[in-house]
């Protein structure tokens, strides 16, 4: 295997990861892209008329193992400083998704910038009911999130200083920062983000709540399990989409029994969160 | 380059006296009795031998390469996850933050630290200054930083990948930076908006207001209250002018490319002097190398040279 050159198409490539930070795979090789044209000393006229006729960025045409090699080369640079360009899919659609993450996040403080040690305190209990939510559903409703402000506590055992209105704010920035999401019915659960930057996090302090997709052994808050309550067999939608595509007679990989797919972890479409906040 | 002899990845233990070579007879006991260095810093919990001889480029720093490679490390992400904050600034005081005790070594960790931003990500920590305002051009540093692209690319290639969604904005921002510059790097609020009526731009309601108080919030443009009267005598005017960021972000190169690609095929002879002169403005021809943070990382933050045109100084 040839070592990769390191490039300015690499660092102009991961100039415009770092301001996205988050993004659909898609978007990463159209950025991957437009580096290497950037890069190729294309004269500004000359990019410029090829942008007016195509329309698009996708003049450079690539291969996917020429994207997959350039990540792999801009991850081995970038772990002289620990972080990394991750990849998974996004369990409610799953589309593939990069993030720009530490490889040794310990504090959510340095994971989740821009926010003040009260605000953090709160996205922790946040979390913390989340995951502890009973029958794995992993959400809790935004009115329960809400009140549970008023419950914070900080050290001396006095209450912090969080209004509700000051927790409905905090949690929309959650949300627009993408570290949680609201669905149609008010549930908030786990981010895409969340699950890929607090990786480590989440599986070290919630050991025995946080479990994996059996077929593809990333983190699962939200897919299909076994109908046999014994059995451990867990599947992302689109990870049991791929597994039973062809299979006329859909069984557990587990335990062969029959998998029909409707016992489901994490909410359904358009149930309703539980009211109430299991704690720890 | 130093890597090598840096075995352990993974936790910082800056904080306990354990690390490094146990060879102490004596137990542990108290840290700082057995200190063999000169050190003035009493809070420093060392591990007690003496450090000096561990590697050549530290030997008079008291510190184990391991918890300096962390330093650069730690320095480089709080930089890069900076530039989504608000300020987008990296405060020199929460660099200190990231070095506990060991603010000793705050050049050599910053001059690593650059040096690692330039060779991953081509970026470098640029010092926001504040602009003189008696018409000397001098500049005092405030004690915060920006990140910015050090990539020899010219204006298209390069912020096209990085702007992407606010490329309306950026244009925009050129444009005013531009009218600006022309102006010897002063215009007054009412001619701005003068100026954009002319070109229809921003016709809406309050949406003049909006932009420029956005670009205000990132830095990119100062308003003041003028040292003169405006011609009718009696309204207050503003004055706009570039901002901190701007000043360490945009060489004045791409601002004069910006325009002369606006003139296009129409562009009169010799459009680079008349713009040049109106901008009084000075070239200087400085390598690209000399700018970025020198020891004290207290660089003068001239802007980086555009592909193989000479640097140009506000």
């Amino acid at each position: 295997m040839t070592s990769a050159v390191y490039t300015d198409t690499h660092r102009l490539f991961l100039q415009a990861v770092i301001s996205r930070r988050f993004m659909k795979e898609d978007t990463a090789k159209q950025l991957y892209s437009r580096a290497c044209q950037a890069t190729k000393g294309m004269s500004p006229t000359e990019i410029r008329s090829h942008f007016d006729k195509h329309q698009t960025a996708k003049i450079v045409p690539f291969d996917e193992d020429d994207f997959t090699e350039f990540v792999n080369a801009v991850n081995a640079s970038l772990n002289s400083v620990e972080l990394e360009i991750r990849r998974t899919r996004d369990e409610a659609t799953g589309d593939d998704v990069l993030a720009l993450t530490n490889t040794n996040e310990q504090k959510i403080a340095q994971v989740a910038t821009g926010y003040t040690p009260l605000e953090l305190e709160y996205f922790k209990h946040l979390l913390d009911a989340i995951v502890m939510a009973d029958d794995e559903l992993y959400c809790i409703s935004s009115t329960a999130a809400v009140n549970e402000a008023s419950k914070l506590k900080n050290k001396d055992n006095k209450s912090l200083q969080l209004t509700k209105s000051g927790a409905e704010e905090l949690l929309s920035r959650f949300i627009q920062d993408k570290w949680l999401i609201k669905s149609k019915t008010g549930a908030l659960s786990l981010s895409t983000r969340t699950l890929l930057e607090l990786q480590t996090f989440l599986k070290e302090g919630y050991e025995e709540q946080m479990q994996e997709c059996t077929l593809c052994l990333e983190i699962l808050t939200k897919g299909q399990r076994c109908n046999v309550a014994a059995c451990a067999a867990r599947l992302h939608h689109h990870c049991a989409k791929t597994y039973y595509e062809n299979m006329n007679n859909p069984l557990c990989p587990t335990c062969r029994s029959p998998w029909d797919g409707k016992v489901l972890i994490g909410l359904g479409p358009n149930a309703e969160a539980p009211q109430s906040i299991r704690r720890r | 380059m130093d890597e090598d002899d840096y075995g352990s990845k993974g936790s910082s233990q800056r904080s306990n006296g354990k690390r490094g070579a146990p060879s102490s007879s004596q137990g542990s006991g108290s840290q700082k009795r057995v200190m063999r260095d000169d050190d003035e810093s009493d809070q420093d919990d060392h591990a007690p031998t003496p450090i000096r001889q561990t590697t050549e480029g530290f030997k008079t720093l008291n510190v184990l390469p391991t918890d300096f490679e962390r330093f650069v490390k730690d320095v480089v992400r709080l930089a890069i996850f900076s530039s989504h904050s608000e300020s987008a600034t990296v405060k020199r005081d929460d660099i200190k933050a990231i070095l506990g005790n060991h603010t000793k070594v705050y050049d050599a960790v910053f001059v690593s630290a650059q040096e690692r931003l330039r060779n991953v990500f081509g970026m470098e920590m640029a010092e926001l200054t504040t602009k003189g305002r008696s018409g000397k051009n001098e500049e005092k540093g405030t004690k915060s930083y920006i990140l910015r692209s050090v990539l020899p690319l010219d204006l298209l290639g390069n912020e096209a990948v990085d702007w992407d969604d606010q490329l309306e904005d950026q244009g925009l921002l050129m444009v005013i930076l531009s009218l600006i510059m022309v102006r010897e790097g002063v215009i007054f609020e009412s001619h701005l908006k003068q100026h954009f009526r002319r070109m229809k731009l921003m016709e809406e309601e309050g949406e003049i207001e909006k932009k420029m108080e956005m670009f205000m919030k990132k830095r990119y443009l100062e308003k003041s209250k003028m040292e003169h009267m405006d011609d009718t005598g009696d309204k207050l005017e503003m004055e706009i002018r570039w901002g901190a960021r701007a000043r360490a972000e945009i060489p004045e190169e791409n601002v004069v490319r910006f325009i002369q690609e606006i003139f296009g095929d129409d562009a009169p002879p010799k459009l680079r002097d008349i713009i040049i002169k109106a901008s009084n403005i000075q070239t200087t021809t400085t390598a690209q190398g000399n700018q970025a943070g020198d020891a004290n990382g207290n660089g003068t933050p001239a802007a980086p040279a555009g592909s193989s045109h000479n640097a140009i100084r506000l």
